[in-house]
């Protein structure tokens, strides 16, 4: 891929062809050694403790050790969360006036009201320069990470979200991986008069039975609307989104996903299909580290396919993991803050850990290694033309989120229609407009 | 005599001059205040200022994270009252489950320190099993019982499925229906300890005589409880209420860890929900008046509670 078709991918909108250009551009600044770390980062000179913050299952020990080894007069003090403590940790923290010098965040409405507020700190040019932000992290990430054309963060992960299927299931009932939405129906359809519970879904946060609303609304809206429901310039009212609503009910009616499962914790979810009771699941590229080599299990058995929407261009859930720095840190501690993510995002170290820091990594030339096949075909893909869009919790303003959520879990447990549902969440669309105009 | 002998002569002693009385009564007025001042400072400072503060908070329009808060004055409270539905769904949970709490973990507790309260052998051994749970942290109790319930994994329905009784299987804890009532037992389990350790303590404070005397009246054990037990154990009924209504109204880990509030918001108590408005969904004006609601309801049950202690010490 040249790159002129790289850099016409990065012009356009973010949420379209992100991941695309991602990974092409690992690629393509990987082979031209165009990836040269010019910026010197400034290195505190006395002894400095900085604080990190981030969710306990990172693997962020492996890289502290070596920035520990590299930099002996700088620490980290790290402190780990589960998902749900670490956002409201970092809430507390910022009310209270005491954040942590560093600390992981996700992108889009969960980091922007700290970046609105003025508690993550700005990267201008001059920072990205100094500390090879601009040239160690592909551009498509960076584009991605950026709020109002602004960036508040170093990305660390690109994390693409799709169906997964359980081989050793489908070869058992001749079943192949499904490329289009009704082969994906036919395929439940099969799985279910066998016995087998066809998608594993753990409800009970709401957003794991979300990953498949989206999925049907970027199938029944396409692409283009699914940004502007966003965007909140679409309607959620409008026949296309009370399609895909009118659709997750028929799973649910039709025993596509395992029994009560709007309420099982998604922890839950991933052992249906490791015993053998579930075939798909809705997941990330960590389950490859955090659950199936951790059981000992061989990942190869678990393939991720290109959740089939049927749309163009083609797009997965997805979104980017970043480091955010505090503005009000002392200077010191925020230098070496900086410089811990500049540490980790530099092609060379990001390289030599990449089998215990995880993948997709958005650094580089940095691609999984072999034994990692979750990881390298997602990476594949989206060397390609795989696109991402930003998970529902992720796009739309928090305040709105609950709306989403209950709109759909009341329609799952059939108290809502998808008529309903959808007015529901219009409702509170409307109330968000009106209050923040 | 030399200077030195005229130096190291006593003087006569003179008597102090007697302490006015207003002084003494000042000094006395005065003193508990001195000995209450660090435990004051602590208490304004880690209990009064939140709760003042949170008050505060009730009356802003506010994200939490964003420095301008908007002031609504008592908006906040008109929309929890007439526009959050999920609201009134949670006051009406912690209804359900103050009863609950009133009526399971207290007569339970009640029953197993009667049990245990008489001689046998291995009786402390079975104390130490039954306190056990509450022993437990109550995210952990929640853990436990999530997986108890799993409806495809775990082990009730498996064991009603191996006892010929599939037809009672359920999605326990999926159902909106009844899906309170799953929490409601596992936190019964791990708050039976307390109330059995507090009535156990109650019943060895009963002189062994007036149950001799009332057998030898002919008293049944039905009417020696009725009669003798149950009015001396009036005073630790009262402290178990009062315990147990406080602690149901401040319920909250044992939902978050096993229902998170759904599905569909329909296990939420006010307690829960006051967190996801205030830390998920960026409504911190909004949770904060709830958690002025529940101090409010919690200080029903509190204060006749800490008349009744005041005026007992």
């Amino acid at each position: 891929m040249d790159n002129a078709i790289i850099c016409t991918i990065m012009k356009l909108p973010y949420l379209r062809f992100l991941p695309a250009a991602t990974f092409a551009s690992i690629v393509c600044f990987a082979s031209t050694g165009m990836a040269q770390n010019t910026g010197k980062p400034p290195v505190p000179s006395g002894n400095v403790t900085f604080s990190l913050w981030t969710i306990a299952g990172q693997p962020f020990q492996v890289m502290i050790d070596d920035f520990q080894k590299t930099y002996p007069n700088l620490k980290v003090k790290w402190t780990k969360y589960s998902t749900d403590e670490m956002k409201q940790a970092v809430r507390v923290a910022s009310a209270a006036g005491k954040m942590s010098d560093t600390w992981f965040n996700w992108g889009g409405s969960l980091a922007s009201p700290y970046e609105e507020g003025g508690h993550a700190l700005e990267l201008t040019p001059q920072m990205m320069a100094q500390y090879g932000v601009d040239k160690n992290i592909v551009p498509s990430a960076l584009e991605l990470a950026r709020h109002n054309g602004k960036l508040y963060g170093v990305p660390i992960w690109v994390r693409p979200m799709t169906i997964f299927y359980k081989k050793s299931i489908f070869d058992k009932y001749g079943l192949t991986a499904p490329k289009t939405f009704d082969e994906l129906e036919k395929v439940c359809e099969a799985l279910k008069s066998k016995g087998i519970i066809p998608v594993a879904c753990g409800g009970k946060f709401s957003w794991m039975t979300m990953r498949t609303t989206d999925f049907f609304v970027e199938h029944f809206a396409g692409p283009a609307m699914h940004d502007k429901l966003f965007s909140l310039e679409a309607s959620y009212n409008s026949p296309e989104v009370i399609k895909a609503f009118a659709k997750l009910k028929e799973w649910v009616t039709k025993g596509y996903f395992n029994e009560g499962f709007i309420s099982l914790d998604p922890a839950q979810a991933l052992p249906l299909l490791q015993q053998d009771k579930a075939a798909m699941i809705f997941q990330g590229p960590w389950i490859e580290d955090q659950n199936i080599i951790a059981s000992h299990e061989d990942p190869s058995n678990y393939v991720p396919i290109i959740a089939p929407a049927d749309q163009q261009p083609v797009r997965v859930s997805g979104f980017q993991e970043q480091l955010q720095f505090w503005t009000k840190a002392k200077p010191d501690e925020q230098e070496a803050a900086l410089l811990f993510a500049s540490f980790i995002t530099t092609p060379e170290v990001a390289k030599r850990h990449i089998a215990e820091f995880g993948s997709p990594s958005s650094v580089v030339g940095v691609l999984p290694t072999e034994n990692r096949p979750i990881a390298s075909q997602m990476a594949k893909w989206l060397q390609g033309e795989v696109g991402l869009y930003l998970p529902t919790d992720q796009a739309l303003p928090q305040e709105l989120v609950n709306a989403f959520f209950q709109a759909q879990d009341s329609l799952v447990l059939g108290t809502l229609t998808p008529e309903a549902a959808c007015a529901a969440i219009q409702k509170a669309v409307d109330e968000y407009k009106a209050e923040h105009k | 005599m030399t200077a030195l002998q005229q130096l190291a002569k006593p003087k006569p002693l003179r008597p102090r001059p007697p302490t006015p009385q207003r002084v003494r009564d000042d000094y006395l007025r005065f003193l508990p205040w001195v000995f209450l001042t660090p435990a004051l400072a602590i208490y304004s400072v880690v209990v009064v200022y939140p709760m003042v503060y949170s008050s505060y908070l009730s009356l802003f329009r506010w994200d939490g994270i964003s420095p301008t808060k908007v002031f609504v004055g008592l908006q906040n409270y008109v929309t929890l009252f007439t526009q959050n539905e999920v609201f009134w769904i949670a006051l009406r949970n912690n209804a359900v489950w103050l009863v609950a709490a009133l009526l399971l973990p207290t007569s339970i507790g009640l029953g197993l320190a009667l049990l245990l309260n008489s001689k046998f052998r291995g009786s402390h051994v079975f104390r130490s099993i039954f306190y056990f749970p509450a022993v437990l942290s109550l995210a952990v109790v929640g853990l436990i019982w999530t997986w108890i319930y799993h409806p495809d994994l775990g082990l009730l329905n498996q064991a009603l499925t191996a006892s010929g009784l599939k037809g009672f299987t359920r999605n326990w804890l999926s159902d909106p229906q009844i899906a309170l009532y799953p929490v409601i037992i596992a936190a019964t389990w791990s708050a039976v300890g307390l109330p059995m350790l507090l009535y156990l303590a109650g019943l060895q404070t009963i002189p062994e005589e007036l149950h001799e005397a009332a057998k030898i009246d002919g008293a049944g054990p039905i009417r020696r409880f009725v009669h003798v037990t149950f009015p001396l154990l009036r005073e630790t009924t009262l402290i178990v209420l009062a315990i147990t209504a406080i602690n149901a109204l401040k319920a909250y880990d044992i939902v978050y860890a096993m229902t998170n509030g759904g599905p569909a918001n329909k296990t939420q108590l006010l307690s829960t929900w006051m967190y996801f408005l205030t830390y998920n969904y960026n409504q911190v004006g909004l949770g904060t008046a709830i958690a002025v609601v529940l101090f409010s309801l919690t200080l029903i049950f509190a204060i006749p509670y800490i008349r009744f202690m005041t005026r007992k010490t």
